[in-house]
């Protein structure tokens, strides 16, 4: 039997230690184990290890301690795994951390337990566990801002709007790609200029000061400016400027976002003129048809009284000369018309290689001897659909304009070409007019090397009345620009001063087919039972008695309603209505079709100046009827009426 | 220095037999199924050892010994590559894989975990031998082989390896078990006696 005083030395080790016998019955507890279990020797010594202290009793540790008994291999009892062999507790109420060794003495038969205290270093671990994850934590944290402002770095950077941050007196510190792109600056070209000296153009002296004032109340400054570029040139754009704030609300800096609006303002310009073009348009169209009337009674009054003064041959010249004048004006008004796209319009498929080579030939009547006129035309028919008429007076404008630019000049020369329209060879074009991305295109140009057009008036050229010559009526190119708007088409032109002028006229073509040209036929002459309807008694009247002079028959209606109440007395009397197209209650289109509910074959000619569109298609859609305008040419409207009655009469 | 094939068998047995045993304890420690390679038996040099791809490597390696001495005369090590000794403390301390570790942590939780599986073998080992043997406190190590393995190098040694896998984890390890040539016949007798019995 061993006892603690025959191991005195035990009592001066830092580790606690304790032994038992084979019965597991304690023979050693030294002073470190009394002190930190807090039992004194005498209180421990013979007692079961297993009933005293029952955290030991347990399968896992009992077992191995067990094996150490029998002879077994020593065993360890890590911190790691059990925290503690046997409960030693701390001012805390927590037990203290061990590490114990369990070896089998086989000289003292007993098994002797090595105790040490790891409570330091477990501590130890436990803060360096929590450090570690708080790094961790922190470490993520700063990985995240780290990205977050690495993203918004590369998002200023590559941001489609100008991006410039200042200090607070407006010192360039940062610009982004999309600034020097802009301006042509690079970094360090600004890098620490004042932005308002440098780059905004035209400052009020007191700007900068009203600007900081807004900006160091918090508030952000919006609105355009005018931006200097590196080549001294300058560009509209939309600004806005907010103030950049630290933690403390001091305000460091300024952030200033430029966006480069003159392609917006272009497009705000190109409206503009749309919308005076569309307001010119209607008010050239009001005038144009009121003054077509009045002409129409006019020129039958005229007519009328020519015939009465046939035996008085002075009076009957005066009269011929009047019916010229009335001609002119009449041309006038078709030019207005045409530039209002209120015209009479004759449409019919005609290639333009031909066309053209006519028009070559009329041109040379018009050009003068000492300026050449060339041409240059590319092979294909180009068929086309539209009014030859109006389209060779369109062209004749331009040329006239043309002949007028190389007046005086040395060497004057004019090209006229015809070409295919290849969309891809001219991106600016297409940019700027998308229309002609769809279709097939005939593109003709007029070009001269005369005086040029300077680009004040370039804009202007197209509007009616605008002219720079000093009799000039300013129709001629507004009535060109109706004229090839109203075929679908457009025109456009490029000048220099002293270089020349060219315009380019598009036009959509059509599948290539063979164009048949129409024959007329002549018809005999008959006494026709014609319904004139018109709202104006100023063109009724006339008519009817310019219509009985050629011998025909002729009633009369105001309006639609009554014109179909007329109509239905006697419905099978009827040769052919004359009708105006835009009338109170009920227009002339309606009232024929009522018409034709009770004669199908009745013809019908539409006399009108206005909204050719309406007419335009319906007219065509319907057999028999034809569209004249007004004023009428007395033998035209005589002929047409004796082919359609011949015709319906077979 | 000859050994019969009928001894090597024996002695293959004893040791899977052993291992075996130090598996399962390992198996109800950490949950996940561990599978051993068949011992292998051979005598040769712990220089042979060391230059042995399939134990040692460039690396350090941990290591749990265990000296014994009596009857016969060895030691037996659990050794693994650092990697899956850091896995193994993880998966026993139930932290999250790759964390940070302190050495202390580690040796403590090895050096148990080491004591648990050699116990297991040596136990087994000696109650089939019915050998008496004294055991020194199992040391922990984190080194090359050869200063594990000490510096008699050229000595020769009977050596049982078992290797074995915890695929979950990826771990892997080595149990080495090393007879000094002197006791090399008490132990051989010992297993012809076992094997009479």
């Amino acid at each position: 039997m061993i006892t603690a005083e025959q191991f005195p030395l035990l009592d001066h080790i830092s580790s606690g230690i304790v032994a038992i016998d084979r019965q597991s019955n304690i023979v050693l507890w030294n002073s470190r184990m009394e002190q930190w279990r807090g039992l004194d020797r005498a209180e421990v010594l013979g007692k079961n290890l297993f009933h005293l202290f029952p955290e030991t009793d347990i399968d896992t540790i009992r077992k191995r301690i067990e094996q150490v008994l029998d002879g077994g291999p020593p065993v360890i009892f890590s911190s790691q795994l059990n925290h503690h062999l046997i409960q030693c507790p701390l001012p805390n109420a927590q037990f203290r951390t061990q590490m114990a060794t369990v070896t089998w003495l086989e000289q003292f038969e007993i098994a002797l337990f090595s105790i040490e205290d790891q409570t330091e270093q477990h501590k130890f671990i436990q803060q360096y566990k929590k450090s570690a994850l708080e790094l961790k934590l922190q470490l993520q944290q700063r990985q995240a801002l780290e990205t977050e402002n690495l993203q918004l770095s590369a998002a200023i950077e590559q941001a489609g709007e100008a991006v410039i941050i200042t200090n607070r007196n407006g010192q360039i510190a940062y610009v982004n790609k999309a600034f020097m792109k802009q301006t042509g600056w690079n970094a360090t070209d600004v890098k620490s200029t004042v932005i308002y000296d440098a780059l905004f153009e035209n400052l009020t002296s007191n700007f900068p000061d009203q600007l900081y004032d807004m900006l160091n109340a918090g508030q952000t400054w919006q609105g355009r400016q005018n931006i200097i570029r590196k080549d001294s040139s300058s560009f509209p754009a939309s600004i806005s400027i907010a103030p950049i704030a630290n933690e403390a609300g001091q305000i460091t800096h300024h952030i200033i976002i430029q966006e480069d609006i003159s392609g917006q303002i272009a497009i705000e310009e190109k409206l503009r003129n749309t919308q005076k073009q569309e307001a010119l348009i209607t008010l050239v169209g009001g005038i144009a048809h009121d003054f077509n009337n009045l002409l129409a009674g006019m020129v039958g009054q005229v007519y009328m009284a020519s015939r009465e003064v046939a035996d008085m041959p002075k009076t009957a010249e005066r009269m011929k000369k009047i019916q010229g004048i009335s001609q002119e004006a009449s041309e006038i008004v078709k030019q207005l018309l045409t530039f209002a796209r209120q015209g009479e319009h004759h449409a019919k498929e005609f290639p333009l290689s031909s066309y053209i080579k006519e028009f070559i030939k009329l041109a040379r009547h018009t050009v003068p001897e000492n300026i050449a006129l060339v041409h240059d035309f590319d092979s294909g028919s180009f068929a086309f659909r539209g009014d030859a008429n109006q389209l060779q007076q369109a062209m004749l404008n331009i040329l006239h304009n043309a002949v007028e630019a190389c007046d005086g000049q040395q060497n004057g020369r004019i090209e006229i070409g015809l070409f295919p329209f290849h969309a891809a060879e001219h991106p600016h074009l297409l940019q700027k007019y998308p229309v002609l991305r769809h279709g097939n295109f005939a593109h003709i140009q007029i070009r001269d090397n005369g005086k040029g057009i300077p680009a004040d008036v370039l804009e202007k050229i197209f509007d009616p009345f605008f002219s720079t010559k000093q009799l000039g009526s300013g129709l001629g190119l507004a009535m060109a620009m109706g004229c090839i708007r109203n075929h679908h088409g457009i025109l456009d032109v490029e000048s220099r001063p002293d270089v020349g002028s060219c315009f380019h006229l598009f036009l959509p073509t059509l599948m290539s087919r063979p164009v048949v040209e129409s024959n007329h036929s002549d018809h005999t002459k008959d006494a026709a039972c014609i319904l004139l309807v018109d709202d104006d008694v100023r063109v009724l009247e006339p008519t009817k008695e310019l219509l009985e002079s050629m011998g025909h028959h002729v009633s009369l209606a105001k309006d639609g309603i009554e014109a179909c109440e007329v109509f239905e007395q006697q419905s099978s009397a009827w040769d052919i209505v004359i009708t105006d197209m835009v009338m109170p209650r009920m227009n002339g289109l309606e009232a024929s079709q009522k018409m034709r509910e009770l004669r199908p074959d009745i013809p019908v000619i539409y006399a009108t100046g206005y909204d050719p569109s309406l007419v335009t298609d319906n007219t065509h859609s319907m057999p028999n009827s034809k569209l004249i305008s007004k004023p009428f040419n007395p033998d035209e409207l005589d002929g047409l009426i004796t082919e359609m009655v011949a015709k319906r009469k077979g | 220095m000859q050994i019969t094939a009928e001894q090597t068998d024996a002695l293959t047995e004893l040791v899977n037999i052993g291992v075996g045993h130090a598996a399962s304890t390992l198996n109800s420690l950490i949950g996940h199924k561990i599978r051993l390679v068949v011992p292998h038996i051979e005598v040769v040099s712990l220089d042979d050892v060391i230059n042995n791809p399939e134990v040692s490597s460039s690396n350090d390696i941990s290591a749990v010994s265990m000296g014994f001495r009596g009857s016969f005369n060895g030691n037996a090590s659990l050794m693994f590559p650092i990697e899956s000794a850091s896995t193994l403390v993880c998966v026993l301390n139930d932290e999250p894989p790759e964390s940070e570790q302190l050495d202390e942590l580690r040796s403590g939780t090895l050096a148990e975990v080491g004591n648990i599986l050699i116990n297991g073998v040596m136990g087994s080992i000696g109650n089939m031998l019915a050998a008496s043997l004294n055991y020194s406190v199992p040391s922990y190590h984190e080194s090359s082989l050869a200063d594990i393995l000490g510096h008699e190098q050229n000595e020769a040694v009977l050596l049982a390896r078992t290797n074995f896998f915890i695929d979950e984890l990826r771990i892997e390890g080595n149990i080495l078990l090393f007879f000094e040539i002197e006791s090399f016949h008490a132990l051989i007798n010992a297993v012809d006696q076992a094997l009479a019995a």
